[in-house]
């Protein structure tokens, strides 16, 4: 209690403070934004919770790392942030290609079971997923090094790390791709009529069955994106996967589905919320309140709609 | 299912369960676990395979009344919680208890770790019941997972390094005492679910997993049904959480106590292995989980998570009606071609 | 004039923007057919749903045997004896005729221990007899998700019995069922009417049926009451007439 309350009366005193854990916030959510969304997408589209999530954002950092490693071998004499930014389109292309397989193989056969099916069998592939990484990959931590340096500002008062610069600059450009791929290619306007009405997309002329194996895959394009990132910014563990999935599920529950606007100002506001509650309360406890937020939101929502005697379902 | 045939071969298992023990002395650790998986794949199917409400959550009870038997061991031993739990990096042998303070705290701390959670999911379930659906999954996950966490960070019970069981007294033969505890609920479970299932009660669950807005448009109590089997449910699993803690003899909180990834998928794979919303179906999928389990650690071993993955994938999509399923199916089919062989 | 059972008093319901039920005022008499007619959209089912307590009203009162209910959730209101069945049927599709029936006992208390019974020899009898009185009895072993729909509503219909209401309210129980069937279906429900005193208050699109039916028949237009009177009255209203045909 004791601890808490003097971590709150260092926000009051060093208020630069509160910067720092503000933009750290911000930077990290948009990284966490970029993989919910591609949650939402596959959630709204195809009514499937993808629980296997962390564990392609994963594949994707492995993706890049072998890939720098590979490279950055070939040509020493090139920067690495050459290698960096070219390990992206590597990194999108496999998971996307690894995810085809997961939906051939098991996505497409659950498609119209219920969403619980979908929990279980992506919790299946994340374990079989995980295990696999960690007898090929090794349990090893495995990092990027971008060669970025630390900005810091204020008397070293806010310290951000370049690479986490780098790594949100490229979440929110590949997030603006995204967007425009939605909203002005056919493929786009195939995927939205399709979540909107499958039955009717199909009536139409829709391949509904392609558009989701395509949808699969541009979530796993996501993830490789997203891993790549994340293997520059935070570290690569078969076993970290867990904490991708859990903070994307928490935010796509904030923000609801469909709505890209909505999703990322829930990862950018669970970001800061959880850098806060980890600050005040201790990194030990910045988990539970990540993940406690999730059955506090849908109480209170399950509340409000109760009183127009609806229920959350 | 309500022949002699049955009666028979439920008697058989019986008494195999009964001997058990004495034909495979050194499997007792196996055994002991599978009492703990039977119980909690029937106690999961009450609610997901005969209520509809799929749960991921029931490992909250489960890793409350482990530390609840735990801390009563402790505190009945006649030592402070605080202190024991501090002082187990390394000088476990200063907490020693005696056969009778460790049987006494073991039993007081089940009974009251089972009536707790009772009362807990009373409180819990009346209102996360009120979720439908995949919200009500999704909530459920997030609370086993968060519960984990909250654990990581009490520090009296041990916090993220976790919690030590007293070491049991020489002399007192732990895995049998926790088979039989087992098996005797087992017992007592199979027998209240076999009567429970044909009662109005029993009715109105199946009434809530079919269609939930016509039994509460019908005037039925669907809250308070609910919210009871629920609280049922978490007895048992408090139960068996107890059973478990002390077999594996040390609490951590997220792979012994909140186990989300094994025990709360576990117990859902079973009900569906075995088939969901029977009452023999969650008992025969423990039987058969736990085969392939231990086949798996042995022959596979570096590789059985692997496998595990592979085995829950295949059973969710390809089998989803389970054993008793399949059985029901083909009895019905052979049903159907005695009537059209009697017509001919 | 007799005893009046339920007493819309003034009701306004509206989703979003729209409204569905505007200033609706209805009585309806104890122990009578009463009818609902109206085109599509008029607002039929959304007053149905206020009545029962589906969804909450905007403004007015809705008062059952006296008693103001328009706060109540769907379940307590059921307790009270007031029910209703669905235009597209809700039944147990899992579970075969007898025990959709079974499940359909009245409870009228919260108190869970009687539900700890296994049902009784009369619960067994009441059941048959009422699935006797539907017609469905050759069917009653069969998966109720498996009967025709025109089945499936008859076994509601018999499951709202079951539940001994006083008061059934009914969304169009003939649509959707074999037209040779419905003669037989308006006897049954004028049946229910005698044999069991059960108030019926009936949605229906078949103007043949209720015209047969009803004593006395409220229409909706537009969200409105647009009419009220016996059966007589309403065939001959220039006003109903123009609602029906005016938008074609």
């Amino acid at each position: 209690m004791n601890q808490i309350l003097s971590n709150l009366e260092l926000l009051k005193i060093a208020p630069l403070i509160n910067l720092e854990l503000l933009v750290n916030g911000l930077l990290v959510g948009s990284i966490f934004a970029l993989i919910a969304y591609g949650m939402a997408l596959v959630w709204g589209v195809m009514d499937i919770i993808n629980v296997a999530q962390g564990a392609f954002v994963i594949l994707g950092g492995y993706a890049a790392f072998y890939f720098i490693n590979f490279a950055s071998n070939l040509f020493p004499a090139a920067s690495p942030i050459i290698w960096v930014i070219l390990s992206i389109p590597i990194a999108a292309a496999a998971v996307a290609l690894f995810s085809y397989l997961v939906f051939a193989s098991v996505i497409s056969r659950i498609l119209n079971r219920d969403l619980f099916v979908s929990l279980l069998a992506t919790f299946g592939i994340e374990l079989v997923l995980q295990q696999l990484m960690n007898q090929v990959f090794t349990a090893e931590d495995r990092i990027i090094d971008s060669g970025l340096a630390t900005i810091s500002m204020f008397q070293y008062q806010v310290n951000i790390p370049g690479s986490r610069l780098l790594g949100a600059g490229l979440g929110i450009a590949t997030a603006i791709v995204i967007v425009l791929i939605m909203r002005y290619s056919r493929f786009g306007q195939a995927i939205r009529a399709t979540s909107q009405n499958a039955r009717a997309a199909g009536i139409m002329g829709i391949d509904t069955n392609k558009i989701y194996a395509l949808t699969f895959a541009l979530n796993g394009a996501i993830c490789g994106v997203a891993g790549s990132i994340v293997a520059f910014v935070f570290i690569i563990h078969p076993f970290q996967g867990v904490i991708y999935t859990l903070r994307s599920f928490a935010i796509v529950i904030l923000a609801g589905l469909g709505n890209i606007a909505a999703v990322i100002l829930a990862g950018l506001g669970l970001a800061i919320y959880e850098n806060f509650a980890g600050f005040i309360f201790g990194p030990q406890l910045q988990n539970a309140f990540v993940f406690l937020i999730v059955p506090v939101v849908l109480l209170i929502r399950m509340y409000i709609m109760r009183r127009q005697r609806k229920y959350l379902e | 299912m309500r022949t002699w045939q049955t009666n028979i071969a439920t008697l058989v298992i019986l008494v195999f369960f009964l001997v058990a023990p004495f034909l495979f002395p050194n499997n007792m650790s196996q055994l002991s676990d599978l009492m703990i998986f039977i119980l909690i794949a029937l106690a999961w199917d009450m609610l997901g395979g005969q209520m509809g409400y799929n749960s991921f959550g029931n490992v909250l009870f489960f890793g409350i009344g482990m530390y609840i038997v735990a801390s009563s061991e402790v505190i009945l031993g006649g030592f402070k919680l605080a202190e024991y739990t501090s002082a187990m990096g390394g000088n476990q042998g200063s907490f020693i208890l005696t056969p009778s303070q460790y049987l006494i705290g073991f039993g007081v701390g089940i009974a009251l770790a089972s009536i707790i959670n009772f009362f807990l999911g009373l409180l819990i379930g009346s209102q996360f019941l009120q979720m439908r659906g995949h919200y009500f999954a999704i909530t459920t996950l997030a609370i086993g997972v968060a519960a984990a966490e909250v654990a990581r960070s009490i520090p009296i019970i041990g916090a993220g390094s976790g919690m030590n069981f007293p070491q049991p007294p020489d002399g007192v033969p732990l895995f049998h005492i926790l088979y039989y505890m087992g098996l005797a609920l087992v017992v007592l479970f199979f027998i209240f679910l076999s009567w429970l299932y044909k009662t109005r009660f029993g009715f109105i669950m199946n009434a809530i997993r079919d269609d939930e807005d016509k039994a509460e448009s019908m005037g039925l109590p669907t809250a308070s049904i609910k919210s009871t089997a629920w609280a049922i449910s978490a007895f048992v699993f408090a139960y068996a959480g107890a059973l478990y803690g002390s077999a594996k003899n040390f609490i951590d909180p997220s792979e012994v106590a909140f186990p989300f990834t094994t025990i709360g998928v576990w117990m859902i794979l079973m009900a569906i292995m075995g088939g969901m919303g029977t009452i023999w179906g969650p008992i025969i999928g423990a039987i058969v989980f736990q085969i392939f389990k231990e086949l798996f650690w042995t022959y596979l071993f570096g590789w059985q998570r692997v496998a595990l993955g592979l085995l829950i994938v295949i059973i969710v999509v390809f089998f989803p009606d389970g054993i008793m399923g399949a059985f029901n199916n083909w009895k019905k089919r052979r049903n159907l071609q005695n009537t059209a062989k009697a017509k001919t | 004039m007799s005893e009046i059972i339920l007493e819309i008093k003034n009701v306004s319901k509206s989703y979003g923007g729209v409204i569905a039920n505007q200033n609706i005022s209805i009585n309806v008499p104890k122990g009578k057919i009463t009818g609902l007619i109206g085109p599509n959209g008029s607002g039929k089912s959304t007053l149905f749903g206020s009545v029962v307590g589906n969804h909450p009203i905007n403004s007015g009162t809705i008062k059952y045997k006296g008693k103001e209910i328009s706060h109540m959730r769907v379940g307590e209101i059921a307790r009270l004896g007031l029910l209703r069945t669905f235009q597209q049927t809700r039944i147990y599709g899992e579970m075969d005729g007898v025990k959709n029936m079974l499940i359909s006992r009245p409870i009228r208390h919260h108190n869970l221990m009687p539900s700890f019974h296994r049902p009784h020899k009369d619960d067994y009898e009441k059941a048959n007899s009422l699935l006797d009185f539907v017609g469905l009895s050759s069917k009653k072993h069969l998966l109720a998700g498996s009967l025709s729909f025109g089945q499936q509503k008859l076994l509601e219909f018999a499951m709202a019995l079951m539940n001994e209401p006083e008061m059934l309210l009914l969304d169009e129980p003939t649509a959707g069922i074999n037209p040779t069937l419905i003669n037989g279906l308006i006897d049954r429900l004028k049946a229910a009417n005698e044999e069991f005193g059960v108030t019926l208050f009936v949605i229906e699109h078949n103007m043949r049926v209720i015209m047969n039916l009803a004593e006395e028949i409220h229409v909706l237009a537009n969200g409105k009451l647009l009419s009220s009177g016996s059966p007589e009255e309403i065939q001959n209203d220039p006003r109903v007439i123009e609602a029906y045909l005016g938008g074609h």
